[in-house]
């Protein structure tokens, strides 16, 4: 609980009881390894969009589209780079906004900063489960789980569970799943 | 099975005996005929010069050789495609086990695939026009994988579409067993139908004699009604609305597609009169031209939606028989419909504003395999009520939707009525907080949730107004949202997950309070319903009895009491077992 982050609004929000806080639920923190490994795809991305962006920066320096207005050659950019600083710098506040719980019938996903967002999936519900990973998130021991029910609208993607942990929830989950399970 | 077809089986039951089938021959020309239509267009645009100068110009040998050669190609092209047809209808196959349907397709890059009865969510019968006039129809599956249709048999004979379709429904519901191994399991099926029985295996009580009678002598069937020739009749049905071609071609010219045509149109004219008045009382020629280009797309894809809306709405029928809710429409293309109860997820009822003077809705549902909104024939899939009053929205609700689960003392059909029309907190609903003017100066108190003991009935819109009801059974899953002003304002989003179609449920700005409390309602009981768990088949045979005897006890209250009061029409007319619904 206490790991979770929150706005300054969210926790004066919740207080108030005017948040969408949930009473008596215990929320798991998903693994802080996910701060880092969301960094280096964060810092990647940054370079590959600024530069990018950069190519009428560079052609306007080198002579070819000397034409071309230097605000906007050197404002886009910018603009564009700030955008992912900031992007960046949220990133751990993000990751420890995200949360999940384990009830007697559903799993509970909580995410979001500013714009939060509770989602309730019950086991009986599941289609299939996914469980992935990639070269970063391999490299920091951490998996991403992806919950599917027969609705296209239950976006309900879990990252950063330490892959002991996305096994066992996978196993008790399916298993949880099945015990329960409940048509359309 | 074979008990069914092997003595009765008259020519066309042999669709069903489990053997390989192939679709009709002509059927490739069917769906391909466009190729031809087109390759014959081009033939005739480019050798048409060449024909008129060899036949009225005396035939000069240029002319003459230029045809030839025009002929030779497009006689080959049009040789090479009759082979390609040909080919595809060869190695077309299809046939019924008693479990699946299997498809065969393809030639070099072959396709197998096979669709387990049970899994069966809704079959179509569709007719486009020129299979129509050959009589022949498409039969459509669908399964809940929100994709396309799980299977399409294109085309066969309308006899035999009919036939297989009443075979396949009559499977997948457990009208017929023997085979089955599900209600052979169950011991209470087995008691119920009489395992020494195989005439009426399904043993539940029927409203209709008829229909005993027909299932004990399918051979006396043929020659009375000429169409139930596969071992099971037809289910009787009972119609329950039809929509008036006028008030079809009414509500198309108010809704919204014709609306925003109209007012395309008008702001194109207030340009057009502003570059006239400017430019010194008169057009430019560039101007004319370009509106005139320009809005000959938009035009014609205009017209197109109008003229498919029309089309789609044209002779709806709305019937109800012991297999599900049948639906037909089409004017030049056919459709015909069947969707079993307790399919559908999710139901919308919907009020355009210029609809309003007339009291006329729309109604469209998901159902798992009915795929999305995003293409139209799928919107058209979803609809079950292209246009109707009010009385016909309780009659469609009382069939999709049998069971609104309202109290003792409340008239569920005063509820539904509040909910399409009403505002503020009459019959129980509750509304956004004030707080919520705000961000909804106008449908504050339109936006709001009262919940039945079996479903969610979500209001919202100030000039199309919109009621979504949702069992609570169906909820998939579910969210709480909350934005950063929606905290300073104390409100939330409740959205409800359905299964893919134009039905969204969500309970827009509801108050913090109320949005967490429905929440951890939702999913206390999204989480227990398991009223479908163990089975696949489409109804219980003792299901299948109330769900008949609900509709006919629905249309007669309907029929008693439209022409007299129109909200005193009950959806609920059967007193609802009250211990049902909540689980």
């Amino acid at each position: 609980m206490s790991t979770m982050d929150r706005t300054p609004d969210a926790r004066e929000a919740d207080a108030a009881g005017q948040g969408i806080e949930l009473h008596g639920v215990q929320w798991t923190p998903v693994s802080p390894k996910l701060i880092p490994a969301r960094f280096i795809s964060a810092i990647i991305n940054t370079v590959i969009w600024t530069a990018l962006f950069s190519v009428p920066l560079v052609l306007h320096l080198l002579g070819p589209w000397s034409g071309y207005p230097a605000w906007l050659a050197w404002g886009v950019p910018a603009v564009v780079l700030a955008m992912f600083l900031v992007n960046l710098a949220l990133i751990p506040r993000r990751v420890r906004a995200l949360g999940y719980a384990e009830r007697e019938d559903d799993l509970l996903l909580r995410s979001g900063l500013w714009f939060r967002r509770v989602m309730a999936v019950p086991y009986g519900r599941l289609q299939y489960l996914d469980v992935k990973d990639g070269p970063v998130q391999r490299r920091f021991g951490i998996r991403t789980l992806e919950f599917q029910t027969a609705s296209a609208a239950t976006d309900a993607t879990l990252p950063g569970i330490p892959a002991a942990e996305a096994d066992r929830l996978r196993e008790e989950l399916v298993a949880r799943g099945q015990t329960r399970l409940a048509g359309l | 099975m074979q008990s069914t077809h092997g003595t009765h089986g008259v020519q066309t039951a042999q669709t069903a005996d489990g053997a390989w089938h192939r679709v009709h021959p002509i059927s490739p020309l069917v769906r391909g005929w466009l190729v031809l239509a087109g390759l014959l267009f081009f033939f005739i645009q480019s050798a048409g010069e060449d024909v008129v100068q060899v036949l009225f110009e005396g035939g000069q040998f240029r002319a003459a050789r230029g045809l030839g050669i025009s002929l030779a190609i497009f006689g080959g092209i049009f040789v090479l495609a009759l082979i390609a047809f040909f080919l595809s209808w060869r190695f077309t196959r299809y046939r019924l086990t008693p479990e699946t349907v299997q498809l065969h397709t393809g030639i070099i890059f072959r396709q197998r695939r096979e669709v387990r009865l049970d899994r069966v969510q809704a079959v179509d019968l569709r007719q486009p026009l020129l299979a129509r006039i050959v009589g022949l129809a498409e039969l459509k599956f669908e399964a809940a994988d929100g994709g396309s249709s799980a299977m399409a048999l294109e085309f066969i004979k309308r006899d035999e579409a009919e036939a297989l379709r009443r075979e396949i429904m009559g499977r997948a519901s457990g009208i017929q067993s023997g085979v089955d191994p599900d209600v052979a399991a169950d011991p209470q099926a087995r008691a119920v139908a009489g395992p020494s029985d195989p005439a009426d295996p399904s043993g539940h009580p029927h409203p209709d004699d008829g229909r005993d009678l027909a299932l004990e002598g399918a051979g006396a069937v043929v020659g009375q009604v000429g169409k139930g020739r596969s071992g099971l009749p037809e289910a009787p049905e009972q119609v329950m609305l039809q929509v008036p071609a006028g008030r079809l071609i009414g509500s198309v010219l108010l809704g919204t597609g014709m609306t925003t045509l109209v007012v395309a149109a008008l702001s194109l004219g207030v340009v057009l009169g502003v570059i006239w008045w400017f430019n010194g009382q008169e057009l430019p020629p560039e101007a004319t031209r370009g509106v005139l280009l320009g809005s000959i797309p938009v035009a014609i894809s205009s017209v197109g939606a109008v003229w498919s809306q029309f089309n789609s709405g044209y002779n709806f029928t709305v019937a109800t028989a012991s297999d599900g809710l049948r639906l037909r429409y089409g004017l030049l293309e056919t459709s015909q419909q069947t969707v079993p109860p307790g399919r559908v997820q999710a139901i919308k009822v919907h009020q355009p504003l210029l609809w309003r003077p007339f009291g006329w809705h729309r109604m469209v549902v998901n159902v798992a395999g009915y795929g999305s909104l995003s293409e139209a024939a799928d919107a058209k899939k979803s609809l079950v009520l292209p246009v109707g009053p009010f009385e016909d929205v309780l009659r469609v609700l009382s069939v999709v939707a049998p069971d609104p689960g309202v109290r003792e003392g409340e008239e569920a059909a005063q509820i539904i009525r509040t909910g399409v029309v009403g505002s503020g907190e009459d019959q129980g609903y509750r509304h956004s907080p004030r707080s919520a003017r705000w961000v909804d100066p106008l449908t504050w108190r339109r936006n709001a949730v009262r919940s039945t003991q079996t479903m969610m009935l979500i209001r919202g819109g100030r000039l199309t107004r919109r009621l979504t009801l949702m069992p609570h059974e169906r909820v998939q899953s579910l969210s709480v949202e909350q934005g950063p002003l929606e905290r300073r304002l104390g409100l939330a989003v409740l959205n409800l997950h359905s299964t893919m179609g134009p039905v969204t449920p969500g309970l827009r700005h509801a108050d913090v309070s109320v949005a967490l409390e429905l929440f951890e309602q939702e999913s206390a009981i999204a989480a227990v319903s398991r009223r479908m768990s163990d089975r696949n088949q489409w109804m219980r045979p003792e299901e299948r009895a109330r769900f008949e005897r609900r509709t006919v006890e629905a249309v007669e209250k309907v029929e008693e009491l439209s022409d007299e009061r129109p909200s005193a029409v009950a959806v609920d007319s059967a007193p609802s077992p009250p211990q049902e619904p909540a689980r």
